[in-house]
């Protein structure tokens, strides 16, 4: 027998502690980029992808084990139901607390968030800025003024000299740059204390706008991270250059300490404004990465949830199928060991016990199989003995019938197995005397038992030879019997002949040898003293001399049909009409001058049959003799001879029926009238019927005497018919199959 | 005035494909935020490339292009400026040989990446041109923004002359750079009509 281990293939651990690590890092660097850090602000989109795509791949994989679980529920699949509860279970086992500390973050993230800003901090730093402003608007109203001394020292200098002037006042006023524009906007000189820059600040179209309505310009320009400048931009008139107008700008650094101050004022007011501007998006965003480490850890908790509960559900489902298996019969099915734990323990015990199971039955079936052998053993050797052999239980069921018993007795037991023995016969009855003799002994309880049964069936007269033996089964009360009987039909009959055929012999040679000589001294002493003799002692001699030769006559004769009778026969068959035989036959009949009227009824179709002619001539001969000498005296007396092919038991016949109505046979004679020297006549030979029956035998056939209910005797002998086959060719069926009276005996 | 950063590139690379991401993120993010209008549903916008024009460079070979963009700020993307957020705008300038049959090559490619912050004490807008590293300083947005669109004088070559009898043409378009944005806003801005600054490609053939 094949093992088919069952192989389930759950899916390992480690794949999803990858993607779980991956994920929770992925998560915290999130969580990192929302800081807004610089070193993972820009990986924020990426990041957000990637957890999304994770998000995607689990809630699949989620829906993917829904959608399996769903199916293998609605197929009522072994373990489908407690996976549905262990994933019912775990999913509320993560769902609460995740859930619990999800709404207690946001709460914590909504007030920590609004808890940075405080309208007092807001105000002071406002204030602050606008200290700040005024503090630096002093300095630029300074720069203003000075700048307009500047530009009035300059409206005098000469065009020649602007340079060089400009170079003075900035160095005078320590400015850090002064240029000089024209109307157009180009720079007509310029002085910088940075000498590496040679190109002068240029001012805005607005500052320049301003200019143009004829106001100052003054402001602060922050400048990169060398800090703050203060701007001005005068109007100037050269009134030495034809009253032309120019532009003084001049740039004054703002005081070191000043800058700094401003410098920390205006990043914190920045930072603070930033904040409190990204206050909503900040808290949206936060959300939103909390939210996906929710989703996140959520959806991973139920895929877990799904994959512990087939892990745990596997060896249960397979547990329950291969229950399944073995309760229908099947014990081949051995689980995989996938643990140590109790449940390991549980499939290690049913692995166990399957095993055990199947061998057990392989014991079991090998048992079977040796009973079978012996039983079949057993029928082989009853179906080889040529005896037959009914076995009965306790009850009388029949149970057991060998071939031998059913040829035997004609039967085919196959509707009487199981049944009582003598249920059979309601359609055997001539089988009587065989079960009375067994319920019989049965009743009287022998161990074994030994009787000579006759009876009367198709198969005419049978002698059986019953031996029977009670059954002891152990720890039943009443036996069952086992009955072996030999059909010792044809032996008996056998040891008759024989003994008939040496008392012939015997006659023969014993008592026909003497007989010439008593007859021939019986002649010499008529001869010698008849006619010496006197006359009265005459007479006496000569009738004494011719009883005995007469009487040796007839004892001559009788021992010579007898010797007939014994003679062993030398017969030639051939295929012959029967009919035309006893047409032939009856001729000389035909003129007898008794009153006897032959009735010859004869079949319509040829008889054929497979004989000698010459005996069974012989046979109609005796058989009409009989006849004719029954009948004679009788008023009406008549012989009928009558033959009609016929079909029994699949066999074709021809029956041959003689009757007459005379006075029949006699009670005494009727079972052995086919004897020798059994004759209700006053005269004949006794040996006319046994010649008959001898002759019958000698064709196979069968034959019975039997007294007909109108009167008078019939005998009936029926002899196996010639078919023709296609071929053309007459076949004819091996005797003794059903005609035989009997057959093998011991 | 403004230093130019030259990109050779060919074939050409798609602008957007440099992000492909950024439009995974956006669905992600418009699913999400479909739930809060508010922050969804806004006032746009606009970036135009107003006027531009080509001349040959003197001495050759190439071009000289001078253009400006109009920028107007959206409502949210003026506040967040107020509220000291800086926002980075990029002007991206090609000179594309075309093909009749092929996809055109991108001869020439200049970025330029201009940001925009207010500086609270002093009440101006500062403009850093973050290619050249240099820094104005504006009273007035307008004039700030100008600044911020403005083309001057970028000079179109890889060095080789044109080819004779070939097509060739310029384009340029302007945008806000989202991925610049502090992250909280990015979010929005991922989804937010507000935020979405892009102009189309202003494209015009050379005449030589």
């Amino acid at each position: 027998m094949v093992i088919g281990p069952i192989t389930r293939k759950v899916p390992s651990v480690w794949p999803m502690l990858g993607l779980f690590v991956l994920l929770l890092v992925s998560l915290s660097y999130m969580s990192d980029a929302t800081h807004n850090s610089e070193q993972f602000g820009e990986m924020y989109s990426w990041l957000l992808l990637v957890n999304a795509a994770a998000l995607v791949i689990l809630g699949t994989l989620v829906v993917a084990n829904l959608v399996w679980l769903i199916g293998r529920a609605r197929k009522k699949a072994p373990g489908a139901r407690l996976t549905t509860r262990l994933v019912l279970m775990f999913v509320i086992l993560a769902v609460v607390p995740v859930s619990v500390v999800y709404y207690f973050s946001l709460q914590f993230l909504q007030r920590g968030i609004d808890s940075w800003f405080d309208v007092r901090i807001e105000q002071g730093l406002d204030d602050a800025l606008v200290l700040s402003r005024a503090a630096l608007d002093v300095r630029l109203r300074d720069v203003l003024v000075q700048t307009g001394q500047m530009a009035e020292e300059l409206s005098e200098s000469p065009y020649s000299t602007i340079a060089l002037d400009l170079y003075d006042l900035r160095v005078r006023n320590g400015a850090s740059e002064l240029a000089l524009f024209d109307s157009d906007g180009r720079v007509v000189a310029s002085s910088s204390a940075d000498l590496t820059d040679l190109v002068p600040s240029q001012p805005t179209p607005g500052m320049l706008l301003i200019l143009r309505e004829g106001r100052h310009y003054i402001g602060l320009d922050p400048v990169g991270e060398t800090g703050l400048y203060a701007r001005a931009l005068i109007p100037v008139v050269l009134s030495r250059h034809d009253n032309a107008m120019f532009t003084l700008q001049a740039l004054y650094p703002v005081s070191e300490r000043f800058s700094v101050l401003a410098d920390g004022v205006q990043t914190a007011y920045t930072r603070y404004r930033e904040l409190a501007y990204l206050r909503t998006p900040l808290k949206f965003s936060y959300t939103l990465t909390l939210s996906i480490v929710l989703v996140l850890s959520l959806l991973a908790a139920i895929w877990a949830a799904f994959h512990s509960a087939r892990r745990l559900a596997a060896p249960i489902s397979d547990l329950a199928e291969a229950t399944h298996a073995v309760a229908e019969g099947d014990y081949s099915k051995r689980l995989p060991v996938a643990s140590d734990d109790e449940l390991g323990f549980l499939v290690r015990s049913f692995n166990d016990m399957t095993r055990h199971l199947e061998k057990a039955r392989e014991q079991a079936y090998k048992g079977q199989q040796q009973i079978e052998g012996q039983r079949a053993y057993l029928e082989v050797v009853l179906a080889a003995l040529s005896s037959g052999v009914i076995s009965l239980d306790a009850d009388m069921g029949v149970r057991a019938v060998n071939r031998t018993a059913r040829k035997s007795l004609g039967i085919d037991f196959k509707g009487y197995l199981g049944k009582a023995l003598p249920a059979i016969l309601g359609e055997h009855e001539y089988l009587t005397p065989f079960v009375d003799a067994i319920l019989r002994h049965r009743r009287s309880e022998e161990e074994t038992w030994q009787e000579e049964v006759s009876v009367f069936g198709a198969n005419g007269r049978q002698v059986l030879m019953c031996r029977g033996a009670a059954l002891q089964v152990q720890g039943k009360a009443r036996s069952g019997q086992v009955i072996v009987f030999d059909d010792i039909t044809a032996l008996l009959q056998a040891e008759r002949d024989a003994a008939w055929g040496e008392v012939a012999r015997r006659l023969a040679h014993e008592i026909k040898n003497p007989l010439t000589p008593i007859q021939l001294s019986a002649e010499r002493l008529r001869r010698r003293y008849l006619d010496n003799m006197e006359k009265e002692e005459s007479e006496f001699l000569d009738r004494a001399t011719r009883t005995i030769v007469n009487q040796v006559e007839a004892m001559k004769k009788m021992v010579n049909a007898f010797s007939e009778y014994a003679r062993a026969p030398n017969i030639s068959m051939e295929p012959i009409d029967l009919n035309a035989i006893i047409k032939e036959v009856l001729d000389l009949y035909s003129s007898n001058d008794l009153n006897v009227k032959i009735i010859i009824q004869l079949d319509a179709e040829p008889a054929r049959i497979e004989g000698d002619a010459g005996r069974l001539r012989q046979l109609l001969h005796n058989l009409v003799k009989n006849g004719l000498e029954a009948v004679n005296g009788t008023a009406g007396a008549r012989v009928t001879v009558a033959t009609r092919s016929m079909q029994s038991g699949g066999m074709d016949y021809i029956e041959l029926c003689v009757s007459d109505n005379g006075s029949g046979f006699s009670a005494g004679v009727l079972d052995n009238v086919f004897e020798p020297y059994v004759s209700t006549k006053p005269k004949g030979s006794g040996l006319g019927l046994a010649i008959v029956k001898k002759i019958v035998e000698e064709h196979g056939g069968i034959i019975v005497a039997e007294n007909l209910q109108s009167g008078g005797a019939l005998i009936r002998i029926r002899l196996q018919s010639l078919h023709e086959d296609a071929t053309g060719d007459e076949v004819l069926h091996s005797p003794g199959e059903t005609l035989s009276s009997g057959n093998g005996g011991l | 005035m403004f230093a130019q950063e030259k990109i050779a590139a060919y074939p050409a690379i798609p602008a957007m494909a440099v992000q492909p991401h950024r439009l995974l993120v956006l669905l992600l993010v418009s699913c999400v935020l479909l739930c809060s209008p508010t922050l969804y549903a806004a006032e746009t916008g606009a970036i135009e490339a107003s006027n531009a024009q080509v001349i040959e460079a003197d001495p050759g070979p190439g071009f000289l292009l001078d253009g400006q963009f109009s920028i107007t700020l959206s409502p949210a993307a003026k506040e967040a400026l107020e509220n000291g957020i800086p926002l980075v705008f990029e002007s991206q300038v090609q000179l594309v040989r075309a093909h009749r049959w092929l996809w055109d090559a991108v001869k020439v490619e200049l970025k330029l990446t201009r940001q925009i912050q207010y500086h609270a004490i002093s009440r101006s807008y500062v403009v850093k041109d973050i290619n050249a590293d240099t820094q104005r300083n504006f009273r007035r947005l307008a004039d700030a923004m100008d600044a911020v669109g403005m083309l001057e004088d970028l000079l179109l070559t890889d060095g080789q002359p044109l080819e004779d009898g070939a097509d060739y043409k310029v384009r340029l378009r302007g945008s806000l750079d989202i991925e610049s944005l502090p992250t909280p806003v990015r979010l929005i801005a991922y989804v937010s009509s507000a935020w979405d600054m892009n102009s189309e490609w202003h494209v015009w053939s050379l005449d030589r």
